[in-house]
């Protein structure tokens, strides 16, 4: 459905990105992950036809978006960073507009915002001026404004930023109820969306593609070794030896919980569950088992690798640390 | 085409829907109305040559607070990338932002018909001039819009886009009085100032060369405006 290839763009001498290349096949969600100004919203303006490339092409359904560019942008709905809407009109109105200027035929234009209204949640402010609207509803009539003419392809740039939990959850559900019948680019720094949303990642840093995979492949190729996380009351050194004892453990960490409980963090090698052997021998012994809970390495670490951010080898336990990262 | 009217449609609701459009009609209906009040309660003149050139000085004014958001409110909110990023190209962009702020400024006028009426009404006046003269009134404040339209894409904010426009409208109105004289300088001066078209409009005359004139300013302008907007994407 798109098809990118050696994009660049340059802002004077300023490369945003350079030889960016990868697919997306029809149906599927892509997610375009990176820190800020790594050149996603970039690479997403020049696909949705803003803006020429400096080098390379983008093609959507096979059509060049700078050759071809009106005929391109028939099948795409884009929806920007900052979701940007006349707010002097209705929801209505602006919906009513944005069908007409994208080619509705005019019978099927109220039918078709009633449709993406109510596939937005929108239908109660029909009539209300968008000036008025919460951020949550206007970020799903900027949705409703990519869907209204049933695009083949959505791109969404940064759709759930400076929504509340409960919007970005509904906002999430409402992107994955699109897939098959729209193929959907998404962008976002925000490491759980990826994975609870998408079916393949682009992880782009510094204006270069870093990585391009399925969200679980990522994580298991960059997977070197299995961790369990426990917490135990007991003497912390003939716990430490113990554990150090058992076969497949090749490393234990401790901290200190108080209370006489302490935190272990046992890594073992690659495809050796050492849980049960763990929670047999503290039982055996009699200490007071608390806790014992896998830890897999999640996108996050995947991503601070490839992006070189802070990476802390070793002592990372949490896998819902630092949502953000920073460039 | 159907963009285009999608467009205009758009930027002329928009007009009624903020007060700008509402301040302009009213600043405007005020002081057109005292100038034909004036002429014949103050001055005793019955015909509207003389309002044509007065009003001439209001829409200096107030044309440039119509075309000011035009591009540059929608840079500015970023509305414009939803805009260009729809199957709509930049000439259509244009034309249609155009032709919403020339339905805007058709209709202040047309409620300006009432002078011309309520003079036929009262006397027996030639009504040549008063078709020639609206035409001419028509085309004048069209070149107003496409100048400001084109700076309207140059930046983002409205206010520098009033200013520049009200700045290059008034050094256009100005060369007329530099070109005072008849060396062939002075009199290119006065060719290429905007107002010097609109006398014979005003008389009653419509000239080819006049109408030759304002609507190659127009579209030339609109061409530039559209290099402009094509421009600023690439830059």
């Amino acid at each position: 459905m798109v098809e990118v290839k050696g994009l660049t763009k340059y802002y004077g001498d300023y490369a945003a990105i350079e030889d960016v290349s990868f697919r997306v096949e029809r149906g599927e969600i892509m997610g375009f992950l990176g820190p800020n100004a790594a050149g996603k919203t970039t690479t997403m303006r020049i696909i949705a036809g803003f803006m020429p490339p400096t080098a390379g092409t983008a093609l959507v359904g096979g059509i060049d978006v700078v050759q071809d560019s009106v005929a391109a942008r028939k099948r795409l709905g884009y929806l920007p960073e900052q979701v940007p809407l006349y707010e002097d009109m209705s929801v209505r109105e602006y919906l009513e507009f944005c069908a007409y200027v994208r080619g509705v035929p005019r019978p099927s234009i109220a039918q078709r915002v009633a449709k993406v209204m109510q596939d937005t949640s929108v239908t109660e402010y029909a009539d209300s001026l968008i000036l008025k609207l919460s951020k949550g509803y206007r970020q799903r009539v900027g949705i409703a404004q990519a869907l209204v003419h049933s695009p083949e392809l959505l791109i969404l740039d940064e759709p759930t930023v400076g929504l509340d939990p409960r919007q970005i959850v509904e906002v999430r559900e409402l992107i994955r109820s699109l897939k098959g019948d729209h193929t959907v680019i998404l962008s976002t720094h925000i490491l759980p969306e990826v994975q609870v949303v998408c079916d393949r990642v682009v992880i782009i840093n510094e204006g270069r593609v870093a990585a391009i995979d399925a969200p679980e492949a990522l994580t298991a190729r960059l997977q070197q070794k299995q961790q369990v996380r426990l917490q135990v009351r007991g003497p912390s050194k003939e716990v430490m030896a113990a554990l150090r004892g058992l076969p497949g453990v090749v490393g234990v960490s401790e901290t200190d919980a108080g209370d006489g409980v302490h935190v272990y963090t046992v890594e073992s090698g690659r495809g050796k569950d050492v849980r049960e052997a763990v929670a047999a021998l503290i039982v055996n012994r009699g200490w007071g088992l608390r806790e014992l809970s896998p830890v897999s390495m999640s996108l996050e670490d995947v991503y601070i690798k490839l992006t070189g951010g802070a990476t802390d080898e070793g002592s990372d336990t949490g896998t819902d640390s630092g949502k953000e990262v920073k460039a | 085409m159907r963009p285009v009217l999608a467009i205009a449609h758009r930027e002329l609701r928009s007009y009624f829907a903020s007060p700008i459009g509402w301040i302009v009609l009213a600043t405007f209906m005020a002081f057109v109305g005292y100038f034909f009040w004036a002429a014949i309660a103050l001055a005793g003149i019955g015909e509207m040559r003389m309002w044509y050139s007065n009003t001439t000085i209001i829409l200096i004014i107030l044309l440039p607070a119509l075309t000011m958001r035009l591009f540059a409110e929608e840079r500015q909110k970023g509305t414009i990338e939803v805009l260009m990023t729809s199957p709509v190209t930049d000439t259509q962009a244009v034309f249609g932002k155009y032709l919403g702020a020339l339905a805007f400024y058709a209709i202040m006028l047309i409620l300006t018909l009432q002078f011309p009426v309520t003079l036929t009404k009262v006397g027996s006046p030639d009504r040549g001039p008063f078709y020639s003269g609206y035409l001419g009134m028509l085309l004048f404040g069209g070149t107003f819009l496409a100048v400001g339209l084109l700076i309207s894409t140059m930046t983002k904010s409205q206010v520098v886009a009033y200013v520049g426009t009200l700045f290059v409208l008034l050094f256009l109105w100005l060369l007329a009085w530099v070109g005072t004289g008849d060396a062939w300088w002075q009199k290119l001066l006065q060719y290429v100032s905007l107002p010097t078209h609109l006398d014979a409009f005003a008389k009653g005359l419509i000239d080819t060369r006049d109408l030759f004139f304002y609507l190659s300013f127009i579209g030339g302008m609109l061409f530039l405006t559209v290099r402009a907007l094509a421009a600023w994407k690439w830059r």
